[in-house]
This record gives structure tokens, C-alpha cells and sequence, in this order.
């Protein structure tokens, strides 16, 4: 069975059988010969649906053959017993192989080699429609350009995915890439913002440039306003030389703030000033000019930080000029199996290994699953897979667990609950699920207070609950030993510092 | 790298005063961008060459003057900071750390002790000046491209107003 997800349902009588194994190749070929308003069958090689070729026996056949192995020539053997009521276009970019030459010389076979312009391939789909069966086409007009694979500046995984909400999306930035406006790019974690920056930035005038990325809440607050505009020496202590911030280095560039929510309020109107004059002062320094276009990303309802009084209204109108709204991979669940596809490849690639194309049932769970982590949660599964292989076993097990945290009520927080809960650590492990995790500040305190819990618990034992002689072999004092034993709950035992007379 | 003899034209080690290739040099450089921008700090980038250069034949005498440069140079540089030549005989200083204003200074400080150096090529005794062209990362470019750019053609301006000088953007 070809690829449900991915076949095109417009019924016209005369279809169009697509096969590449190159995704990125496939999409574009797909959304090429889409204009010629036919069916379309699309698959990764022949192998996957000689059947349906074979009881079809279609006009045209667009091969794109991607790299030429053992099979290759059996496929291309296969392809001649259709006979010549059905044209094979072949693109390929090796045209010294003898048998494609021998093939070239074949009335049912055209040989595209690649690059080539869309113009040529339009032709001889044309040409092969027209002298396989006669057949007229709609007069669709080809003249506007597709969009090419590999189209200068787009990330390559923008481009596979193939969704009408993520068409929009390229349409935008298509249209405001060159343009030095400020970008508001926003959408749920993991939904690829940091991707559309890239993009933003590589389609635009800037692209030979720096692209600097900032993201924010990592950064200190104490230490963000230097890190973000630089100081003079001397400005403060240990300002012993004079250093750049993002914004100098990324001069003539794009800056691109994630995670702007998490700005703090002092620093909100320093960014107003730079968006509004184009100006910013080290610290201790000087105004200085620069030229660099912003690009701000956050998953925050800046609306209501707005209405909260926690984020300036003109610096969110000064960023909001155009804002791009990246959709949850739930709500384009059809872009899933290319994406699979594409992280496939590359974890096959990166760790050398040959993991095979997903079942149709296994690809199944996965279109049913919500991913609340988006795109990045489903690259992370699908390199699980390629490292660990046993898909099965690992999706199954994957899902069951995603769904019984969804299911279940949310975690209360620790510091605010009366009731006892198990240690951060511990829940992280136990369910294993990346949004069990908490911040790392709260996993380290909880690890630390476990641990003196545990030493305290052992020195106690040790001394008979004697808490002096615990306190000399901790190397604390007894009344900070006094002060743990109560913060761990360790209170109970007798004091036996007082010999009982 | 950096030796306490009082001559210099004594000193053994003389790598960089081999011509080094254009491809490399720009490298070396970008090496220093990513760097720089990895860590936040500013660079500067001085172009060097010896006046009338053009006008000299590139013999041995003019071999060994080369060399004394570069020990001069070397001499007024920190051991970190890079130093090399370029084929077309004009020199590249990459000063760590270092904004314009602090480059400036160190450029006047080579051109000052070239000035007043008294070079011996072995058949003539010979006073010789040069020009700087000095550019900082990000302040003048923030690309490898700029960089070399800006400092070429701040060492030309430097040539065609008489040499002996060190010229800054401005």
C-alpha cells in the first residue's frame, strides 16, 4: 500500500505514479506534478506498489533515481513489461551508466538529467501524456515557479512539510524575509520556531551575515542586560576589559531572542530603545548605532503578560508587527510520515545504521498520538528507534506511557503541597516521560535534601539518636544538626545526648 | 614563541615569515570569528607592509629584511596573538582581546620601532617604514570578508597618503 497519508485524492482518469526515495525531492516533485491536476501515486521505490502499476498501467511514471544499487536494474526491467503505453520519465543525475544509455535510446523512456528546470520536466510529462495515450491535459498554467527543493535559505525539514497551516506559514515568510521588519515567532515548544528564524534570516539580504540566537531565560538576569549589549572596562567589579554583546556582533545581521516572555521589565525598555533608534549603550559606555534586524520567539500569551502588567505594551507592539504562528504538530498530523522519514535518514546517517520505513500500523499509533512535545518530541522518538531498533515494542511502550500522563491530573507543585511526594528525581524516573522532568533547581535541592537526609539518618543510627556525637561526625553544628533533622523529617527518636541517670 | 635576545635578526625560528596561503590565512581568521562570537570578545586584525615595497626587487637582501620585520613584530606582540605573512609580502597581526582603540596603539608601537630600526640586509645598512591597516571585530566587520577588506583598504589609504602610518576607519 503506497503512503496514505501522503496520496493525492483529486480523481482525474489518468494518474501519475512518482517514485523517490529522496524526501525532499518527492515533495517537490509532488507539489510540481500536483498542477497537472491528475491522481498521483507516490512511493520510496517501485517494489512498494508494482501491483497497483501493473493493473493501472499508467500514462506517465517520474522515477527519480535517487542512487543506483543491485536493484536498480531490476526495476528498470520491470518497468519495460508495462510496455510503451506507459512513458518512464527518468531523472538522474548519472548519466555515464551504460544501461541508461542503452535506455535513453528507448521510445517509452526519457532520461531528465538532473538539475533540471521546471520548464524541461513540465514538456515531457506533456509530451508523454500526449504520446502515450493521447490524452489532453488541463490547461493548467506551469509558468509560476514551484518551489524548488533545497530552496536557498529554508531549513530542509520547513520544506517537507507539506501541510496546508505550514504552506501558510512559508507563504509568510516568503514575503517578509527580505524586508527588515520584527518578527514575532510563536507556538507551542518544540514546534520548530528556532527553524523559521534560521529560514527568516537565510531567505533574507542578511543571509552572508551573523545570525545570533539569544535565548533568554538561560541567561542570568543579573548578567543578561551585559550579555545582550556588552560593557566598558571598568564599568563594574571584574570589568577588567571592555567586551562585545549580541547585539555589536550581530551588526548587519539578525539577533533572534527566544523565549522574549522572559525578559525582565527593567530590560524591556533597552530593547524598546534599540527596536525604536536603532541605538543601544555598552554598560558604562557609550550610545553606539547598529544595524540589526530582531526576531523574537516565545510560547508566553504575551497578551496576557501584557494585561498582567508583566510585559510592556509597546514593546509587544514594537515586536508584533508581523507575527508568525507556528501550528502544533497535532493539528497537521499529515505532515507526521515525512517528517519520520526525514528523521530517519538522518539518524540513519549519523549513527550509521539501516533502520527500515515505519509499518502502516505502527505509522498508525503515531498519527493517533497527540504529541504534546511536537516535532521535537517526534525527532527525539524516531532516534530512539534508530538507535535501540525494536520499533514496535518502543512505540507501543512510548505511546502507552504518553497517554497515561496525559490521562492522569496534573503534578501539583512540590513547594506549595501539604501532602508528602515522592523526590523529582525519583518521579523522573519512574515515569520517564520528558515533561515529568522539573527545573533543574528543584531536582538538585530535592537530590541534596535526600541525600543529607540519608547521611544524618546514618550518623543518628550510628550514635544511638546520640544527636552531639552525630553533629562531631557530620562536622556541623548541633543546632544546625537539630535544624536538618527537622527540615528531613527525621524526628522521633529519644535524645540520648543526656545520659539517662 | 617570543625570545629575550636583544637582536632579533639572531633568532632561529622563522615560520612566520613563510608566505601563507590565502585559503589558510582566511581560515586562521574565521577560526578567530567563531571564536569571538563564541565567547564574546573583540579582535583586531592589522595588515602590515613595508612602504615602497613595489618598488624593491624581491632579492635575498629584501628576504632577510623581511624576516627582521617579522622578529620586530613579533617582539611588540603578545605570545598568544597571531602572526603570519601573506604572499602578496604584507603581514597579518590578530591581536586576542583587543578593541580598536588598544589595536591602534600596539600599530603605532610597531610602526614607531620599524621607524627607527636600522635593518642589515648583510650589503647595506637601511632604514625602513611601514603601514597599518587595523580593523576590530565586530566594531568595523563582523564577517571574515570585512575584515580583510577594511584592513587592505585602510593600508592603502595609509600608502597613498606617503606611508609610515597607521590607518584606522573612522
Amino acid at each position: 500500500m503506497p503512503y496514505t497519508g501522503l496520496t493525492d485524492n483529486s480523481m482525474v482518469n489518468s494518474p501519475i505514479f512518482l517514485i523517490s526515495s529522496d524526501p525532499i525531492m518527492r515533495n517537490y516533485l509532488k507539489s510540481f506534478i500536483s498542477h497537472f491536476d491528475q491522481k498521483i501515486y507516490m512511493a520510496l521505490n517501485p517494489e512498494s506498489f508494482w501491483e497497483e502499476l501493473a493493473s493501472v498501467k499508467p500514462a506517465v511514471v517520474v522515477y527519480d533515481l535517487w542512487r543506483i544499487n543491485p536493484d536498480t536494474l531490476q526495476y528498470l526491467q520491470r518497468f519495460k513489461q508495462l510496455g510503451d503505453s506507459t512513458k518512464v520519465i527518468l531523472l538522474t543525475g548519472q548519466i555515464q551508466v551504460p544501461f541508461l544509455n542503452d535506455l535513453s535510446s528507448t521510445a517509452s523512456w526519457k532520461i531528465v538529467t538532473k538539475p533540471f528546470l521546471p520548464q524541461e520536466l513540465k514538456t515531457h510529462i506533456l509530451e508523454a501524456f500526449q504520446e502515450s495515450r493521447g490524452a489532453v491535459l488541463p490547461p493548467n498554467d506551469l509558468v509560476t515557479p514551484m518551489p524548488v527543493s533545497g530552496q536557498k535559505g529554508y531549513h530542509p525539514q520547513l520544506l517537507l512539510e507539506s501541510s496546508h497551516r505550514m504552506q501558510e506559514v512559508r507563504a509568510v515568510i516568503d514575503h517578509v524575509s527580505n524586508t527588515n521588519v520584527t518578527i514575532l515567532i510563536r507556538g507551542e515548544s518544540g514546534t520548530g520556531k528556532e527553524l523559521v528564524a534560521r529560514s527568516l534570516h537565510e531567505c533574507s539580504n542578511r543571509s552572508g551575515k551573523p545570525f545570533i540566537t539569544v535565548h533568554c531565560p538561560a541567561i542570568p538576569e543579573g548578567l543578561l542586560e551585559s550579555e545582550l549589549f556588552g560593557y566598558e572596562k571598568g564599568s563594574f567589579t571584574g570589568a577588567f576589559r571592555r567586551r562585545p554583546g549580541k547585539f555589536e556582533m550581530a551588526n548587519h545581521g539578525t539577533i533572534f531572542l527566544d523565549e522574549i516572555g522572559d525578559i525582565p521589565f527593567e530590560l524591556q525598555s533597552k530593547l524598546l530603545h534599540v527596536l525604536q533608534r536603532g541605538e543601544f549603550a555598552l554598560l558604562g559606555g557609550n550610545e553606539q548605532k547598529v544595524d540589526v534586524r530582531i526576531l523574537a520567539a516565545t510560547n508566553k500569551d504575551l497578551e496576557k503578560a501584557v494585561a498582567e502588567g508583566t510585559f510592556r505594551e509597546d514593546l509587544y507592539y514594537r515586536l508584533n508587527v508581523v507575527s508568525i504562528s507556528l501550528p502544533p504538530l497535532r493539528d497537521r498530523k499529515e505532515d507526521i510520515p515525512m517528517l519520520i522519514e526525514c528523521f530517519l535518514q538522518k539518524y540513519n546517517q549519523q549513527f550509521n545504521k539501516a533502520c527500515r520505513q515505519l509499518g502502516a500500523d505502527i505509522m498508525q499509533h503515531l498519527m493517533n498520538y497527540d504529541w504534546p512535545g511536537n516535532v521535537r518530541e517526534l525527532e527525539n522518538l524516531v532516534k530512539r528507534i534508530v538507535i535501540m531498533g525494536q520499533e514496535e515494542m518502543i512505540i507501543h511502550q512510548y505511546l502507552k506511557e504518553g497517554r497515561n500522563k496525559i490521562n492522569s491530573k496534573p503534578v501539583p507543585d512540590l513547594s506549595n503541597s501539604a501532602e508528602p511526594q515522592p523526590p523529582a528525581v525519583e518521579r523522573v524516573k519512574e515515569t520517564g516521560h520528558l515533561s515529568a522532568f522539573l527545573p533543574l533547581k528543584q531536582v538538585a535541592r530535592e537530590a541534596m535534601k535526600k541525600a543529607e537526609g540519608e547521611a544524618i539518618l546514618k550518623a543518628l543510627e550510628q550514635t544511638r539518636w546520640n544527636r552531639k556525637e552525630a553533629a562531631r561526625l557530620l562536622k556541623i553544628s548541633y543546632k544546625a544538626l537539630l535544624y536538618k533533622i527537622r527540615q528531613c523529617n527525621l524526628e522521633g527518636e529519644p535524645d540520648t545526648s543526656e545520659p539517662v541517670r | 614563541m617570543m625570545s629575550n635576545s636583544s637582536n632579533p635578526d639572531n633568532r632561529g625560528d622563522n615560520r612566520w615569515v613563510q608566505p601563507l596561503d590565502r585559503n589558510f590565512f582566511e581560515y586562521l581568521l574565521e577560526l578567530e570569528v567563531r571564536k569571538a562570537t563564541r565567547y564574546l570578545y573583540y579582535f583586531s586584525l592589522l595588515v602590515v607592509q613595508l612602504d615602497g615595497l613595489k618598488s624593491r626587487a624581491a632579492d635575498a637582501a629584501e628576504e632577510s629584511v623581511h624576516r627582521t620585520l617579522g622578529f620586530l613584530m613579533r617582539d611588540e606582540i603578545r605570545g598568544t596573538d597571531l602572526l603570519g605573512k601573506r604572499v602578496d609580502s604584507s603581514f597579518f597581526i590578530v591581536l586576542h582581546y583587543t578593541d580598536l582603540e588598544n589595536a591602534i596603539k600596539v600599530g603605532q608601537r610597531i610602526r614607531e620601532r620599524v621607524e627607527h630600526y636600522t635593518f642589515d640586509s648583510g650589503t647595506e645598512k637601511d632604514r625602513r617604514t611601514i603601514s597599518i591597516g587595523v580593523s576590530c571585530f565586530p566594531t568595523t566587520a563582523n564577517d571574515v570578508a570585512g575584515l580583510i577588506q577594511k584592513s587592505e583598504q585602510l593600508l592603502m589609504n595609509a600608502q597613498e597618503r606617503g606611508g609610515n602610518l597607521v590607518s584606522m576607519p573612522d
